[in-house]
């Protein structure tokens, strides 16, 4: 019995995987998986996902000034460092003791005149906290107050951090709330096309000096492609760009973790119709994106030439990449939270299956992976994609090890592809080391590519995947010198070591 | 002339990047390396606390920050019973530790807090049970930010584990160092204290940087405190008084560039050390400093280059009033706009009384606990080359064309130099001097938009 298999770990397919699950947020799943306690929370999901509308948009938290600290923790700096957001605004009312005793909706009428006067802007997004929900401050109230005196839009976004730590559980609630912001169309679009389901990325491009491509390139290329036109991409852009959003004809899917339930809220609300297939990565998969688009704007013609154009082009690429990778498993290794939608993942998954590896998908933490159900809905259901997961305890978060993950498969590292969500890769001079075992960065928190989406959709994308996957083939071919962030996690750090670890390993 | 403004003083409403009082109780806490933290209540809170937590690590120690699992369920029908398996968990080193920790710390939520859950009474109940001391503080985060937890921490560190003290007394206790504001805190005090020692000031205790938790039985033999913030902490300066160990409250400017280290050291060295030796030091370290600067054309290029420039600096008030007065007294230039963010009031006025004797040799403003909007709209009203912050700032200034450099805040997502090499004292002066000349210059003076739109193309316009 492997390691893995004597500490509950087993290994199933997709769909059956996530039907073994209960219902989360259950004794049942406390036992399962122990110490499962989530890594944001609704509040930072929804306030982090608010602050990518930009210019005359502002957020308001009402709660303690340490929850917007949790926000700014990370959104001003890597999704603005690296992602183009800009600086966010983010006045609170700073919530204290007393508040929480005798009630805050005094300074919430505060900070919301101040806003309107100081920043002056179109539309507030109110948004709340655990401490702000939990003693009912009646936000509805303050603004029906205020509604006489102040010029902005206010809106308000019901987010207790406790409601919903699961990330898809808190995306979920939001569609609605993303759908309410629009105003009902006065005239549709023919033309027009919308992408929904953007994940802390601006439309801003390359072109306008972007130093590394979001995916709003690849979209344009995709829908201009075919004689169409981008209408909105959300969520971005400020209140007129955003108001505005329910005038496209057709709703189409980046991501459906955050595409869908943003979708559904608008053909509710609006009827627009929408396309269920997300993230165009591959081949396969873009063609399979633009076709579907196609078939439902009566252009399947002019698809057809531009898919058959740009593949054509790809066509020696995709075959030299099939040569490396022959023989080799895709090991997709998920973040150990598994908290920003899997389905990226199984995208790549979707695309090495298609250059004719096996991929096995393993630390997809299973509370994660039950709360995301349409990324499941998406991939499996839409796509018909299978491929085996590791379930088990992943007790506190812990991820599995890549190495146990490789003796249980029987595989040793030249018959390897190693790809990595989030920000912890696994390296280990002397046993696992991009030198050694091919790893390629897919995590859309690390990939950034010249001239191409940093998801890799699109044809350029797909691109910039293929000779990325045949680069980390070539440099584990060496055998030898390590890297630095290999020998800094190993006990091993110098080749001379390893000398004396086999001479050991022999006697 | 300094014109002090306070634009938010007739409101709450704040925007500045200020944890809660948890994230300041966990950077005391796990500076105790045989000692385990368990973080009790939701996940936003708790990914905060292990981000910050890292601080601590570079030449320091891992202490784990460990969840209860806290879910909506719990927040409705009450997270105890995970509570209390997560400690036994831990003090049996079940699992998660190897060896049961000397001390377990109890840090929570918002969401526990509000619904009244009793850590205390667990903790009271799995110490009886395991042998294990447990310590719970109370310290949401609406019960204030850093500064107040750390107070929280503070205080119940001597309650629950400092005896008074009879014996001669000896040496200082630096406490609190990370609210001192500097992205560079960690090298900052291992380098505090070795200067306090060349000046014969003994360092009794750093609360907290790479302690055991039978060290902190110490506290109560010094002679003093050196609280490193300027935030008033009334209950920890009223238990130690108690303790015998008074706190001092004049509030030296933090040493910073040549002029407020010579400033620091030799204040301290008087009180607490041999004032002689602290000049030897200090003419020590100047001669190292002198062999890499002197007869450098380099160095005196980018040093008569950087004199007269504009620049704003925010951040917490003891980092950005020592920056101010670095960057004005030891480089000439001009700093417009001062961003002072404090938790008290005493903490900005401390930062001002810092900032006063600059009055009459320049003119500035300082905005008490502005919002960045406030901040932002100063700085690009006065024009300045430059703004020193920290990186939860930078897309803000960065966003009006002013240069930014990163060297405030917590180590976390700040620095990313990872040679440990302080920002203070007087070899800080080389390290502060080139993150100036690198980043500020290239980003601030060098003329890289026009050698885009200017650059070189073939004749015919084509690619070569």
């Amino acid at each position: 019995m492997s390691k893995l298999a004597s500490q509950g770990y087993r290994w199933l397919p997709l769909k059956e995987a996530w039907d073994s699950l209960p219902e989360i947020d259950t004794s049942e799943f406390n036992e399962l998986c122990p110490g499962y306690e989530g890594v944001w929370c609704r509040y930072l999901w929804t306030t982090t996902y608010f602050q990518q509308f930009f210019k005359d948009v502002v957020i308001v938290t009402h709660g303690p000034l340490s929850c917007v600290a949790a926000v700014k923790n990370f959104k001003q700096t890597h999704y603005s460092l690296h992602s183009a957001l800009p600086f966010a605004h983010s006045p609170c009312t700073n919530m204290d003791e007393n508040a929480v005793i005798m009630g805050g909706t005094d300074i919430l009428t505060d900070t919301l005149r101040r806003v309107d006067q100081e920043y002056r802007p179109k539309l507030i997004i109110i948004t709340d906290t655990c401490a702000s929900y939990m003693i009912h401050d009646d936000v509805d109230a303050v603004i029906s107050e205020l509604k006489p005196e102040v010029e902005a839009k206010i809106v308000y976004t019901p987010s207790p951090g406790f409601a919903g730590v699961q990330c898809g559980k808190a995306v979920e609630a939001m569609g609605p709330l993303v759908a309410s912001l629009f105003d009902p169309p006065s005239k549709i679009d023919q033309n027009g096309v919308n992408v929904l389901g953007l994940y802390y990325d601006t439309r801003f491009t390359e072109a306008e000096g972007r130093k590394h491509g979001g995916n709003t390139e690849a979209y344009v290329h995709l829908i201009e492609g075919i004689g169409l036109k981008v209408h909105r991409i959300m969520n971005a852009g400020d209140y007129d760009y955003i108001r505005t959003a329910a005038e496209a004809r057709v709703n189409t899917i980046h991501t459906a973790m955050w595409g869908y339930p943003v979708a559904q809220a608008m053909e509710e609300k609006f009827g627009t119709p929408w396309l269920k297939r997300q993230l165009p990565m591959g081949l396969e998969g873009t063609r399979n994106w633009v076709m579907d688009l196609a078939r439902f704007m009566n252009r399947e013609e002019e698809a057809e030439r531009f898919v058959k154009a740009e593949e054509e082009k790809l066509a020696g690429l995709f075959e030299e990449t099939k040569k490396w990778v022959d023989g080799k498993i895709l090991l997709v290794e998920c973040s150990r939270n598994s908290q920003a939608k899997y389905g990226e993942m199984l995208a790549y998954a979707r695309l090495g299956q298609e250059l004719g590896m096996k991929p096995y998908v393993y630390c997809l933490h299973p509370v994660e992976f039950k709360s995301q159900r349409d990324d499941l809905m998406a991939v499996a259901e839409v796509e018909g994609l299978n491929p085996p997961v590791l379930m088990g305890p992943y007790p506190y978060h812990q991820p599995v090890n890549v190495e146990d993950v490789m003796v249980d498969l029987g595989v040793n590292g030249d018959q390897c592809l190693y790809i990595y969500d989030d920000v912890f890769p696994y390296a280990k001079s002397g046993s696992f080391d991009p030198s050694t075992v091919a790893r390629y960065t897919t995590s859309s928190q690390m990939k950034r590519v010249k001239g191409s989406s940093f998801l890799g959709v699109g044809y350029a994308g797909t691109a910039a995947t293929y000779l990325g996957m045949i680069e980390s083939i070539k440099a584990a071919r060496r055998k030898s010198k390590p890297t630095f962030f290999g020998r800094v996690w190993s006990s091993t750090p110098f080749e001379f070591q390893f000398a004396d670890q086999k001479e050991r390993t022999r006697s | 002339m300094m014109e002090v403004l306070s634009p938010t003083k007739e409101s709450k409403m704040r925007d500045q990047f200020q944890p809660g009082a948890f994230i300041g109780s966990i950077f005391i806490t796990s500076g105790i390396l045989d000692t385990v933290n368990v973080y009790h209540g939701v996940s936003g809170c708790h990914a905060m606390a292990q981000h910050f937590r890292g601080d601590q690590t570079p030449n320091g120690g891992y202490v784990p920050v460990v969840g209860t699992g806290f879910l909506e369920t719990e927040a409705i029908m009450g997270g105890a019973g995970k509570l209390e398996k997560t400690l036994r968990d831990i003090a049996e080193a079940q699992s998660l530790v190897k060896k049961a920790p000397q001390c377990i710390w109890i840090s929570m939520s918002d969401c526990p807090a509000v619904g009244g859950e009793d850590i205390e009474g667990v903790a009271r109940g799995v110490a009886a049970a395991s042998g294990v001391k447990i310590v719970a503080i109370e310290n949401a985060g609406f019960k204030g930010g850093l500064a107040r937890g750390a107070e929280l921490a503070l205080c119940k560190i001597l309650d629950e584990t400092v005896q008074p003290y009879e014996g001669e007394r000896e040496g200082i206790n630096l406490i609190a160092p990370f609210l001192m504001g500097s992205a560079n805190w960690p090298f900052d005090i291992d380098h505090m204290a070795e200067m306090l020692e060349a000046a014969g000031v003994k360092v009794n205790l750093i609360l907290s940087r790479n302690l055991t938790f039978a060290d902190l039985r110490r506290f109560s033999t010094a002679e003093a405190n050196l609280l490193l913030s300027y935030d008033e902490m009334p209950d920890f300066i009223g238990k130690s008084e108690a303790l015998g160990v008074p706190t001092l409250i004049d509030d030296p400017v933090m040493p910073f560039g040549v002029g407020n280290t010579e400033e620091w050291l030799i204040n301290l060295a008087e009180r607490f050390g041999d004032a002689k030796k602290a000049q030897r030091y200090l003419l020590d370290e100047m001669g190292q400093v002198k062999k890499i600067l002197q007869r450098n054309y380099n160095f005196s290029w980018m040093a008569s280059f950087l004199s007269d420039k504009y620049a704003a600096v925010c951040g917490y008030a003891p980092f950005a009033a020592a920056i101010t007065r670095y960057l004005f007294h030891d480089l000439n230039i001009r700093v417009k706009v001062v961003g002072l963010w404090s938790e008290t009031e005493a903490g900005v006025q401390k930062a001002e009384k810092v900032l006063e004797p600059l009055s009459d040799s320049l003119d500035f403003t300082v905005l008490e606990n502005p919002t960045y909007l406030q901040l932002g709209e100063a700085a690009k009203r006065a024009n300045v080359d430059f703004a020193i912050g920290s990186i939860q700032d930078k897309p803000l200034f960065r966003g009006y064309g002013i240069a930014h450099l990163n060297l405030g805040g917590f180590y976390y997502f700040n620095n990313y130099n990872f040679v440990p090499w302080p920002l203070v004292g007087v070899k800080g002066s080389l390290r502060l001097f080139s993150e100036i000349c690198s980043k500020v210059v290239d980003e601030a003076f060098y003329e890289s938009e026009a050698w885009k739109q200017l650059a070189f193309v073939p004749g015919d316009g084509a690619e070569v």
